[in-house]
């Protein structure tokens, strides 16, 4: 008997390869999210870094080259917020305010890029004299940076939709309302956080009765800082205030370790700080209430780096 | 109707009060940090010899301090009382008020001030100062620091804060703020105790305009008894020609009535060479030179009678002084700045000037001026008040700015190490003692190295469980220096849980000149 149908043998063929080769693209699709073994091998972004020796300005724009380059914020004719610690009338070598050098570097990096650089912190001790004694004020000043006291007039009250302790918290007008936000912390020790780095250091950028938020910190802390992350976390970790934090007085609580940590997700970056620190992320608990709120991960991301310059 | 003959003299004498004036309140306002040594924030106070007298009378201790005082009896020994016509910043506001202030009829005897000047110093032989309350140049800063000063910043930022609201305008407003900022608009809100007092007193001498032109110098000032005793030979002064019509015109309008009933003869103890008679004077016969008036002054004499009452009277205020209650809670929280003098010699040198409040405000804020709860003796003395502001731990500005020495300069080392008092918690209401959850703010501001507020993990019992790891704060006594950033920052409503007292208070003992 014969077929009724013409058997077509190059159309047959044809569907037979089309058919293996998306079935192989679609399982390769599929599999791909599960890391198989060689997509480890594939060239990943870094999106965080650490970078060891050098000066604080050859550390800031090597860290910065790893991350992606200027390109990428496309700078020019934004406004950005660079948000070093100035909190304690202390001198740059009590390790207990940002390094001026490093905030120089930061600023002058994107100043050159075409950038309105703002700088500014809710101090504890007296604004001016923070500002002057931590060498802040005359360092981004000179770099190009608009250096402000805070006011109390410029604090808008935020709604905290994602708040569990807090509904609201009076926020930084420059600084909520920026194009870009630099978080410019230093790694240092803290009584109650134990180890603090970026996130703590959003609490200048707070207004109101700051203290309160010490009591339930981890909670409260978090519940302030989920609208207002920064695009970018610069730990300056050149040196690193080991005991008697956050404001020290002691060189003898200093270590000066010449390294910077750099990256996007603002809770890794806060827990390689407190790694390097010597403390385990996992056991600080603001990072752990971030993490667990979908804020970043504790664990050391995919896109790690270290860089040793010499 | 006044006539100007001459008006260059008088436009000269105008020049010297306004610019005299400009200096001072620029003084004042660099009372701040950061605080330029070069600059004499206090001279203003320094060159008061009667400050110098009293406060060295009733101290018993050299101030060396006030040696440009020796500037004003020099000028005064040689110009009359031209400090009061050129200098005085009390004066010239007096001037300048005076013109809007309708009078009664003129009136009011010159000598009442020598019988305040004599009480003043009564008193202070007696060991009471009490320039505090009458001196001009201190009513004049106290006046600026307590009253115009809070109320041109709140003014000001008023208006400024209309502006930064204000979208059109907001960007001006924001950059005249930062250009005012610091120097005449402080950083954070300045607010004072005893404004309203020290406004309505300031008010009241203006007011006293109501009775005559400089009634305040005139009948009241005794810095002007002082320097009108010290003029009173003066080898320059008024001189009337022959060419006199004694027409009376210098003589109504003088506004110290220091010119006598003959026309001709000047009493220079009250003159304060405003140079208005000579402008006046239709007939030109009035100049001002070097020139001994040999004759003619009345002499200074305030009567046996009234001379009596004075030192009766100084006394028993003098007695009634010392015997006032003075309450141990109240005392016993009395901070008193850091380099303050022993208690006694500090109320005996404190002028009540308000410089080092002015100073403080700029930096940690705490310095007040007490009001009556440390008795009358004690009104206007500054003291820390922690829940307002702190001691900034590593600034040393009151004691730049005392213009008597009361608060001592201190190094910045000193200063760190200088004990103003005590912290203490109070359990019951200290957060994690009391309710078992961490909070340590405390230990986080505190500023010594190591701190003196350090914190160890506990138990807490609560109503509804037992919990431990809490981390409670404790003090320790040997490092703790009293700054009071931990009762200042401490969140708990009201009172703080954690308060300084005086106790252990390192005060400054000067030997004094005589231990009576």
């Amino acid at each position: 008997m014969k077929s009724p149908l013409k058997y077509d043998n190059t159309i047959q063929s044809t569907d037979r390869r089309r058919f293996m080769l998306t079935t192989a693209a679609g399982t390769a699709a599929m599999l791909l999210p599960f890391r198989l073994p060689w997509a480890d091998e594939l060239p990943t972004r870094t999106t965080l870094v650490v970078v060891r020796g050098g000066t604080p300005e050859m550390r800031f724009e090597t860290a910065l080259k790893a991350l992606g380059g200027m390109a990428q914020f496309r700078p020019s004719g934004k406004n950005v917020v660079v948000k070093p610690n100035i909190g304690w009338d202390r001198t740059p070598e009590q390790g207990a305010d940002t390094d001026p050098e490093l905030v120089a570097a930061v600023v002058k990096s994107f100043v050159s890029a075409g950038a309105l650089v703002g700088v500014f912190d809710n101090t504890c001790n007296t604004a001016q004299r923070c500002y002057a004694n931590s060498g802040i004020e005359a360092a981004a000043k000179q770099a190009g940076a608009e250096v402000s006291f805070m006011r109390k007039q410029l604090f808008d009250e935020l709604e905290l939709p994602d708040g569990i302790l807090l509904k609201s918290w009076p926020i930084y007008r420059d600084y909520h309302k920026a194009d870009l936000r630099i978080n410019l912390p230093i790694l240092k020790h803290h009584g109650l956080a134990e180890v603090t780095g970026g996130l703590k250091n959003l609490m200048g950028i707070m207004g109101g009765e700051r203290s309160e938020i010490h009591r339930s910190f981890d909670k409260k802390l978090i519940d302030v800082v989920t609208p207002i992350l920064p695009e970018l976390t610069v730990i300056d970790a050149r040196r690193m205030l080991m005991r008697n934090g956050p404001q020290g007085g002691n060189l003898e609580d200093v270590k000066t370790i010449n390294t910077l940590i750099a990256g996007f997700d603002p809770v890794a970056v806060d827990a390689e700080g407190a790694r390097i620190f010597g403390a385990v992320p996992a056991d600080l608990g603001y990072l752990v209430e971030a993490q667990r709120r979908g804020l970043g991960e504790i664990e050391r991301p995919a896109g790690y780096q270290e860089i040793n310059l010499t | 109707m006044r006539l100007s003959l001459k008006p260059k003299a008088i436009f000269l004498r105008r020049s010297s009060q306004i610019v005299f004036l400009l200096i001072f309140t620029a003084l004042f306002l660099s009372a701040r940090d950061p605080l330029l040594t070069s600059i004499p924030t206090d001279l203003l106070l320094r060159i008061d010899p009667l400050a110098a007298l009293i406060a060295m009378l009733s101290s018993r201790l050299l101030l060396t301090t006030f040696w440009p005082a020796i500037i004003t009896i020099i000028l005064s020994i040689l110009l009359g009382r031209s400090f009061c016509g050129w200098v005085c910043p009390l004066g010239t506001t007096i001037d300048v008020t005076d013109r809007i202030i309708p009078k009664f009829k003129p009136r009011g005897a010159s000598h009442w001030k020598y019988a305040v000047l004599i009480g003043l110093v009564i008193t202070a032989i007696a060991g009471i100062q009490i320039i505090w309350l009458l001196d001009p140049l201190v009513i004049f800063t106290r006046t600026l620091t307590l009253t115009i000063y809070p109320l041109v910043g709140w003014g000001l930022g008023g208006i400024l804060n209309l502006g930064l609201a204000w979208d059109p305008a907001s960007g001006f407003a924001n950059w005249i703020w930062g250009w005012f900022e610091g120097w005449l608009l402080p950083l954070k809100p300045f607010q004072t105790a005893l404004l309203t007092t020290t406004l309505v007193f300031f008010a009241g001498i203006l007011i006293l305009e109501k009775f005559g032109r400089r009634y305040w110098c005139r009948v009241l000032c005794p810095l002007g008894a002082l320097l009108g005793i010290i003029s009173r030979y003066s080898p320059f002064g008024r001189k009337v020609s022959t060419e006199c019509s004694a027409c009376a015109l210098c003589a109504q309008e003088c506004r110290m009535g220091a010119i006598e009933p003959d026309f001709l003869s000047t009493r220079r103890a009250e003159c304060i060479l405003c140079l208005e008679c000579s402008e006046l004077c239709p007939a030109e016969a009035t100049t001002y030179n070097w020139y001994f008036q040999e004759k003619g002054q009345a002499a200074l004499n305030i009567g046996r009678r009234r001379a009596l009452w004075v030192v009766g009277s100084s006394l028993l205020a003098a007695g009634a002084w010392r015997t006032g209650l003075m309450d141990r809670t109240a005392t016993g929280y009395c901070i008193r700045p850091p380099g303050a003098l022993r208690e006694d010699e500090f109320l005996d040198t404190c002028l009540r000037c308000q410089e080092c409040v002015k100073a403080c405000s700029s930096t940690g804020g705490c310095l007040q001026p007490s009001a009556l709860e440390l008795g009358w003796g004690a009104i206007w003395t500054p003291r820390a008040h922690m829940r307002e502001g702190y001691c900034e731990y590593s600034c040393t500005l009151c004691g730049q700015v005392c213009p008597s020495g009361a608060l001592q300069k201190l190094t910045v080392a000193d200063k760190k190490q200088k004990v103003i008092g005590l912290a203490y918690f109070d359990h019951s209401r200290c957060i994690p003692w009391a309710t078992g959850d961490d909070c340590i703010v405390c230990e986080e501001h505190c500023p010594t190295s190591p701190k003196a507020i350090q914190f160890r993990k506990g138990t807490v019992d609560l109503a509804q469980e037992i919990r431990t790891g809490v981390k409670l704060p404790y003090v320790d006594t040997a490092k703790c220096i009293g700054c009071g950033i931990c009762e200042y920052k401490c969140p708990i409503k009201g009172e703080s849980a954690i308060r300084i007292t005086n106790e252990g208070e390192q005060r400054t003992v000067k030997p004094r000149l005589l231990s009576l």
